[in-house]
């Protein structure tokens, strides 16, 4: 029995990621309405490379490349040819380059990550998971199109929506009816709609990347589309093929949701039917639309639901995580945000690694050391363990005295006094003691 | 209030005390020494505006540099060869990240117009614009959507493999130390450091593509080879992937030569025993190494 793990429903698809959508619908192809030999599982581990295929007992493959070499390996497909090189490179293409417009579209633009992605994700997570996931992988999607230069749709870094408005410009719509329709017909030219005014567009921050990003859209969607041509499927192919259910697991992802900022869903639309009506027709022919509601009805409800066959797809329930493992994963999640000894990039090889610890950990360990010299020098002083260097309490300068030549030079000086006191004399004993108390102090007895 | 005091005519009779003027005394102490303005010293003998001509900044060491050798980094061999096809003269001189007004090697200076004339720096992102403009032939980018398709190849699949395979393989660390780390510095904890942040970069670039983070080397090497053996197939037998020389020759050849290369001397090259099985990319790339280096 093979399990596919995914990403949970979004959208009116299988999954809310991209390869996930993908892998399900090469499942499917591959399996047709035999569903009894592979089931659907819901993960929300983000340390997993998702999609992952697994049987029983181990994993056999994750990530969509190694799903489909995996299912080329196994017997019911063997008679077919492995893919074309333009596969692969189309494949490749849509690797590249589908990612960072999916991160710009679903995490990095602010509007569509509070209003879209982030309730979706709610849907389909455990309570602690949605403090985890969704943060990680917008995190990431940030870094993904760091590159790309579009920071101005991301309001969390900037507070520019605001910012760069002129001054009074509450005004300049009301008094110039003129200049609002004039700025209205070329807010349209640039969005593709004609409901932007001037004050939505400032408002809105894509306002500013909406250029680049469509620049961005065309460079994907142009090159597809000729590959796709007026066919059924890519490269002029009869059947589907790995590379066009890894298509339309991007372009359903692109199309599907309703986002508030749907740049990429318009252009598509309206520039690229082809592409539309390819991600439709996968979508339908492969029975894929999914209902959140039900499938997660499944996952938490009882034994009649899983008879019931809600959805399409074989999806099973999962295991209701424990709660030793929930505040396991929150404690790790925690250990790993702190600063330099968090999570390094996980390394899978084949062979265990033979760097040394001292170079794999370089920085944790230079800062340990740093830091425990530190801590244990300001001990040590504290605690008077080490005594700063320092010279002797008293300082004598100029000519020495007798007392200062150790033990003799003290008994002789003290003979020399008592010679002293005697030419002196007349005196009581005790002013005795405190005239020779008083002579020590000073440097007033110095025999030359 | 201060601005009127400030505009009162008591106030500006005043002789205004400068901050930065120096005392009557010590000024009269300097009037007796003249300043003294020494002759500019002469760029070192090495540096650029020393020679006419176009010139290429890369990684590369001082002796291939002279005799005009491919570079050891793949992002400049790239150009390199590029334009060589483009028929560009030029030479190269041995530099670092540092040096680049973009902070990315290679970057070029076009030979100036007269003497006394400012060089001009052309990025490595806009040296296409510049060949399209100055080069003896110009290197088309084929209108072919393909291209596009199999540049992702290299972009994505081989890049990672390369990058895998010379920062992460513990068996090449002599090799990036050699290539990347000595150069730097000969203090063993700058070379530590170096080592360990040039190891976190690659890590990170790696990472950078997945939701989980996880790298897995098995699959990374899965990709190169079908990567691999599309490009192959598109090559076949013929000369160039296209009718001629492009930015995808330019860019396959930067990765195969590297990895083919003796003079590398891998502690591990997989991607060598991958590329024995591709007997076109082989020819390819002794073809451009005898025709233009």
């Amino acid at each position: 029995m093979l399990q596919l793990h995914i990403l949970g429903p979004a959208f009116d698809l299988p999954s809310i990621d991209a390869e996930c959508n993908a892998a399900a619908a090469l499942l499917r192809l591959h399996f047709g309405d035999d569903t009894d030999s592979w089931e659907l599982h819901i993960s929300h581990d983000h340390t997993l490379t998702l999609p992952c295929l697994r049987d029983d007992s181990q994993t056999l493959a994750s990530g969509y490349n190694a799903i489909a070499r995996r299912l080329e390996s196994l017997d019911s497909w063997s008679s077919r040819s492995p893919p074309s090189a333009d596969a692969t490179a189309l494949s490749s293409f849509i690797q590249t380059h589908g990612p960072s417009l999916l991160a710009i579209n679903l995490y990095v633009s602010a509007s569509n990550y509070t209003s879209n992605t982030r309730p979706a994700f709610t849907r389909i997570l455990p309570w602690h998971a949605n403090y985890i996931l969704p943060p990680h992988r917008r995190a990431v999607a940030r870094k993904q199109t760091e590159h790309l230069g579009i920071h101005s749709i991301d309001v969390d870094n900037v507070h520019e929506d605001m910012s760069h408005r002129p001054q009074g410009f509450e005004g300049v719509g009301k008094q110039d009816g003129g200049f609002e329709t004039q700025a209205k017909g070329r807010a349209s030219l640039l969005l593709g709609s004609g409901k932007a005014t001037l004050r939505g567009l400032l408002q809105k921050p894509e306002y500013a990347a909406t250029f680049k990003l469509h620049a961005l859209a065309e460079n994907f969607f142009e090159p597809l589309s000729e590959m796709l041509g007026h066919g059924d499927h890519f490269l002029g192919s009869e059947e589907a093929r790995e590379v066009d259910c890894l298509a339309y697991g991007y372009l359903g992802l692109m199309l599907f949701p309703k986002v508030e900022q749907d740049w990429l869903a318009q252009t598509m639309r309206t520039k690229y039917p082809d592409l539309l009506r390819f991600t439709e027709r996968m979508h339908k022919d492969l029975r894929l639309s999914t209902s959140v509601e039900e499938v997660m009805a499944l996952r938490s409800g009882g034994d009649a639901a899983t008879d019931a066959k809600p959805a399409s797809l074989p999806w099973r329930r999962s295991q209701h995580s424990s709660m030793v493992n929930t505040v396991m994963t929150i404690a790790t999640e925690l250990v790993h945000q702190i600063p330099y000894l968090g999570r390094s990039p996980q390394v899978i090889t084949t062979y265990p690694s033979r760097t040394p610890f001292w170079r794999r950990y370089f920085q944790p360990l230079l800062l340990t050391t740093l830091t425990s010299l530190a801590l244990g020098g300001y001990y040590a002083i504290a605690t008077g363990l080490l005594v700063w260097p320092h010279g002797k309490r008293v300082q004598i300068f100029g000519r020495k005295r007798l007392s200062d030549y150790g033990d003799l030079g003290a008994a002789i000086s003290g003979i020399s006094l008592m010679g002293a006191q005697i030419r002196h004399g007349g005196s009581g004993r005790g002013e005795k003691r405190v005239r020779v108390e008083e002579d020590s102090r000073d440097d007033g007895v110095v025999i030359e | 209030m201060t601005q009127d005091d400030a505009a009162a005519p008591a106030q500006q009779a005043l002789p205004r005390q400068s901050f930065f003027r120096l005392p009557a005394p010590v000024k009269r102490v300097f009037d007796r020494f003249p300043l003294v303005t020494c002759e500019e010293n002469g760029a070192p003998l090495r540096s650029a505006s020393q020679d006419s001509g176009n010139i290429l900044h890369l990684f590369t060491t001082v002796e291939e540099a002279r005799k005009g050798r491919p570079s050891y980094n793949p992002g400049c061999l790239r150009w390199q060869a590029y334009l060589r096809f483009a028929g560009v003269e030029f030479r190269t001189a041995v530099s670092s990240n540092h040096a680049s007004p973009t902070g990315i090697l290679p970057f070029f200076m076009p030979a100036a117009g007269s003497p006394t004339a400012q060089r001009q720096v052309v990025p490595s992102n806009k040296m296409k614009k510049w060949t399209s403009t100055h080069a003896a032939r110009s290197v088309n980018e084929p209108s072919d959507m393909r291209y596009e398709a199999y540049m992702s190849l290299l972009e994505s699949a081989i890049r990672k493999a390369w990058l895998y395979q010379l920062y992460l393989t513990p068996a090449n660390a002599a090799l990036v130390h050699k290539l990347y780390v000595a150069p730097c510095s000969s203090n063993p904890l700058v070379q530590a450091s170096t080592s360990y942040s040039l190891r976190q970069a690659a890590e990170a670039e790696l990472a950078k593509s997945s939701y989980s983070g996880a790298i897995s080397e098995m699959d990374i090497f899965s990709d190169a080879e079908d990567a691999f053996a599309a490009l192959s197939g598109l090559l076949g037998s013929a000369m160039w992937f296209f009718e001629a020389p492009s930015m995808l020759d330019a860019a396959l050849f930067a990765y195969t030569h590297l990895i083919l290369e003796e003079g590398m001397a891998w502690g591990d090259n997989k991607l060598g025993d991958m590329m024995e099985k591709h007997k076109f990319l082989v020819a390819h790339r002794d073809r451009v190494l005898s025709d233009y280096f």
